[in-house]
């Protein structure tokens, strides 16, 4: 695009961004702070991951952007557009062809492979952020692996509600060490992040934070022995695909209480239906 | 001076595919990559080394050459703008022989992104005693054989002790690069 | 050409934006406004532009108001968004206050001062009646008095008797926000930087909560100045300072009585406010604040937001708080569905423990 460098930021940005990466991978789940951009998307959009994308993307990558699970919600298209237009790259909307992937709110269904990097969009990097709203005082915690308060707010929610009351954006413990944020992930998509073949940068430009969990990495949700791990999923069936193990939407279709559930995953559920329909014929 | 005017990246692409290979190293640690660059640095710099320092050095941080006085300092300020620093307080630090890890700054525990990463120039790959090493970004465990001592074996030892704090290490040999960073436990085998 | 994934998504985003720009325009039997209007005629809204877009180039700020229909924080997000993409040429020299050619100057601590005291172009003592008939313009009377005699500032002359504090300014290059992610403790150069640029209405709403009681700080306007400065480079082939333009800026000195602490022996203290443009209330309100985020180093209880210095600059920078509070609007059905089960659970347990009893 004429008047802006490849990828919108301009090289000395991008190298502060990627020596963040480096650090950030180097320190599994630590948050890294950068000097983040004013991005052409507002804040809350995904300025985070946009950054990132643009320090790490290259004319030969294919880039997927998914929001909700979906390539066709209308932020997805803005960002993959976004990035046609700076970045002159090929977008997919297939898992599999894709070397990078911007997401908002999901993991794929279709596991990543190694040559592959995920980026997810992050609101709110620190996941004590609700406990204790300071973040130097945060950052001592997590200095201290000072974990404490959360494992009491969840056995709270356990004493309480009789289960972990939270059902995304779940907190993880990254390789032993660090607590880390997810982003607003449902709980049903937190395994996929343990040992996953594929590099996973997380990007927060509101708040100015960088981190990662590299490939083959230890991720393990909090949870109590006597209350494990139990995430949530729609129980029913997928009304197109006819899947029965991936994560659903609901949608109302009628004033009479009428429901209908579908794959939020756009692409997995149209490769299942194109493996049918191979099948069939 | 002649070095000065041996010419830095061709374009900004190139950078961006460096960076992408120096990640893929650091995620990746003891996998050997090689470096898909047209590079011609001024002596004794290897094509890796003089990439890696043109792929993240700038204005805005502190580079020490300790073995390096001449040319090789006079290229890497008039390509990136880096400022020359001593060793403990470099960012970076680009070296043949190690030095004590010890005597680099490895940050502190509410900020150990700030661990200096050391740019280790060895003679080869696939030569020397054989590794195995372990951790992040390795699915159970990568041989590496390459030319590293016993001492700084133990030194690695210390710094892994000072997790989360350390200092990361690029491997550097003629075009190949080999990531360790911190997170990576090595044992002689 | 690069092959782009297509779906309905982006056929919704045209026919927007094709509907954005029809509302924009307006009515189309009715003149078209120009920017160089809008830079001539509302200049309030160009200033506090600048001030949140932290550029000062008032066509542009004029070019943003009217790309955004008027809405000022997107204008400042515009001119951000622009800002942040041009590269850093060389630092300019610090612009020098005292020798503002000043259109406006008052002092609320003295009847009289060297220099006089000089409304300028206020709207102090309007009467706030909506003209309904327009009259027409007065001829237009140009003068910017070049101050006769010299204006030092006041708070100069009460420096001089020393009961008020030394200027706590630092010495070493001041810190850059824009460089390197805030962090705690900021130091004051940091705050500075971060109020100049903040929400003129979260600053204001914090200023006059310390005047309420929350984080008192015993404020008097010591001077309030606006007029015009001289911005200088000094370019380092040339070794020497030399004048590139002038900028109008507003200055609030405030003096604040303060009665001394373990660390302080009783004094005046200072809060200082500077802003693009003529902006009073920006001003004064910013220097409310900065006194207030001082209360630590002078050894001050911090129990107030105002004092709170994390809190205030985490919280006033409006393009980050409208992008956050705005993206709510976007899609979050993945997490309500995941909450939806979590709650249908949560009553199934309910209902199953109920049963049991």
């Amino acid at each position: 695009m004429q008047g802006y460098n490849f990828a919108y930021l301009d090289e000395q940005t991008k190298r502060m961004i990627r020596r963040a990466v480096l650090k950030a991978v180097a320190i599994p789940g630590h948050q890294v702070p950068f000097a983040s951009r004013e991005m052409p998307l507002p804040y809350g959009w995904g300025t985070g991951g946009i950054q990132l994308t643009a320090a790490l993307i290259g004319p030969d990558d294919v880039l997927k952007v998914i929001d909700q699970g979906a390539d066709d919600t209308t932020n997805a298209v803005s960002i993959r557009s976004f990035f046609a237009r700076v970045a002159g790259v090929r977008t997919t909307t297939r898992t599999t062809e894709a070397s990078l992937i911007q997401t908002r709110h999901r993991i794929p269904e279709t596991p990543l492979r190694a040559d592959q990097i995920i980026i997810y969009q992050v609101p709110m990097p620190d996941p004590l952020y609700r406990l204790e709203p300071s973040r130097p005082v945060a950052r001592r915690l997590h200095a201290m692996v000072d974990y404490g308060a959360m494992h009491v707010k969840l056995y709270e929610d356990i004493t309480r509600f009789g289960r972990v009351a939270v059902s995304y954006d779940h907190p993880v413990m990254v390789n032993q060490r660090y607590l880390m944020s997810p982003s607003p992930i449902p709980a049903f998509d937190n395994p996929k992040l343990h040992r996953s073949p594929a590099l996973q940068l997380f990007g927060a430009g509101r708040e100015k934070r960088i981190y990662a969990v590299p490939p083959f990495t230890s991720v393990v949700s909090l949870d109590f022995e006597d209350h494990e791990f139990n995430p949530q999923r729609a129980p029913q069936t997928c009304a197109l695909c006819g899947s029965t193990t991936s994560y659903l939407d609901e949608m109302v279709i009628d004033d009479q209480g009428g429901r209908m559930f579908a794959c939020s995953d756009t692409d997995f559920c149209e490769q299942q239906r194109q493996a049918q329909h191979d099948h069939a014929a | 001076m002649m070095d000065v005017r041996l010419p830095g990246f061709a374009n900004n692409l190139e950078s961006q595919r460096c960076f992408r290979a120096i990640l893929q190293a650091m995620s990746h640690p003891g996998l050997i990559i090689t470096l898909d660059i047209n590079l011609t640095p001024p002596a004794p710099l290897s094509v890796a080394t003089a990439a890696a320092l043109l792929t993240l050095v700038d204005a805005t941080v502190r580079v020490a050459m300790p073995e390096n006085t001449g040319a090789g300092v006079d290229w890497l300020v008039f390509h990136t703008g880096a400022r020359i620093a001593a060793a403990a307080e470099a960012d970076f630090i680009v070296a043949s022989a190690p030095p004590s890890l010890a005597n680099l700054y490895p940050g502190t525990d509410e900020e150990p992104e700030a661990g200096a990463t050391l740019i280790l120039e060895l003679p080869g790959f696939g030569c020397g005693p054989l590794f195995r090493l372990t951790g992040p970004g390795i699915e159970s465990n990568i041989m590496l054989q390459a030319p590293l001592d016993a001492a700084f074996i133990a030194d690695w030892r210390m710094n892994d002790a000072l997790a989360p704090r350390g200092i990361d290490l690029l491997l550097c040999a003629g075009a190949s690069i080999v990531g360790l960073p911190r997170s990576v436990t090595i044992e002689e085998v | 050409m690069a092959y782009v994934a297509v779906k309905g998504g982006e056929v919704a985003i045209g026919a927007a934006h094709a509907w954005l720009a029809r509302v924009r325009r307006g009515d189309p039997s009715l003149p078209q406004i120009d920017a160089v209007q809008i830079e001539a005629q509302l200049g309030r809204a160009v200033d506090r532009v600048m001030a949140e877009g932290a550029l000062y180039d008032r066509h542009l700020a004029a070019l943003a108001i009217l790309q955004a229909q008027g809405d000022l924080i997107e204008a400042a997000f515009l001119l951000r968004a622009y800002r942040t993409t041009l590269p850093r040429l060389i630092d300019t020299e610090p612009v020098d206050t005292g020798a503002m050619r000043l259109h406006r100057r008052i002092s609320a601590i003295f009847k009289d001062l060297p220099g006089g005291q000089r409304l300028g172009p206020t709207t102090d003592y309007t009467h706030r009646l909506l003209d309904f008939e327009r009259p027409e313009p007065e001829p237009v009377i140009t003068t910017i008095a070049r101050t006769a005699s010299p204006a030092p500032r006041a708070t100069d002359l009460l420096g001089a008797e020393a009961l008020l504090e030394p200027d706590p300014s630092g010495t070493g290059e001041p810190a850059d926000l824009t460089m390197a992610a805030l962090g705690f403790p900021a130091g004051r150069d940091l705050r500075l930087q971060t109020l100049a640029r903040g929400d003129e209405g979260f600053l204001l709403a914090l200023g006059y909560s310390t005047q309420r009681g929350y984080g008192n700080t015993h404020p008097f306007v010591g001077e309030l100045r606006v007029g015009e400065v001289a911005v200088a480079i000094t370019p380092p082939e040339l070794g020497f300072a030399i004048e590139i333009g002038d900028i109008t800026l507003t200055e609030c000195q405030m003096v604040n009585q303060f009665a001394g602490s373990k660390a302080v022996p009783p004094q005046f203290t200072r809060g200082y406010g500077l802003c693009f443009g003529h902006a009073d209330r920006r001003a004064i309100a910013m220097a409310l604040v900065d006194r207030s985020m001082r209360a630590e180093d002078l050894g001050e209880d911090v129990k107030a937001p105002a004092q709170n210095a994390e809190f205030v600059l985490s919280h006033c920078d409006n393009v980050e708080a409208t992008g956050f509070v705005e993206h709510l609007k976007l899609p979050h059905h993945v997490d309500f569905q995941s909450a939806l089960e979590t709650i249908r659970a949560m009553r199934r347990d309910a209902e199953a423990s109920d049963a049991r009893l």
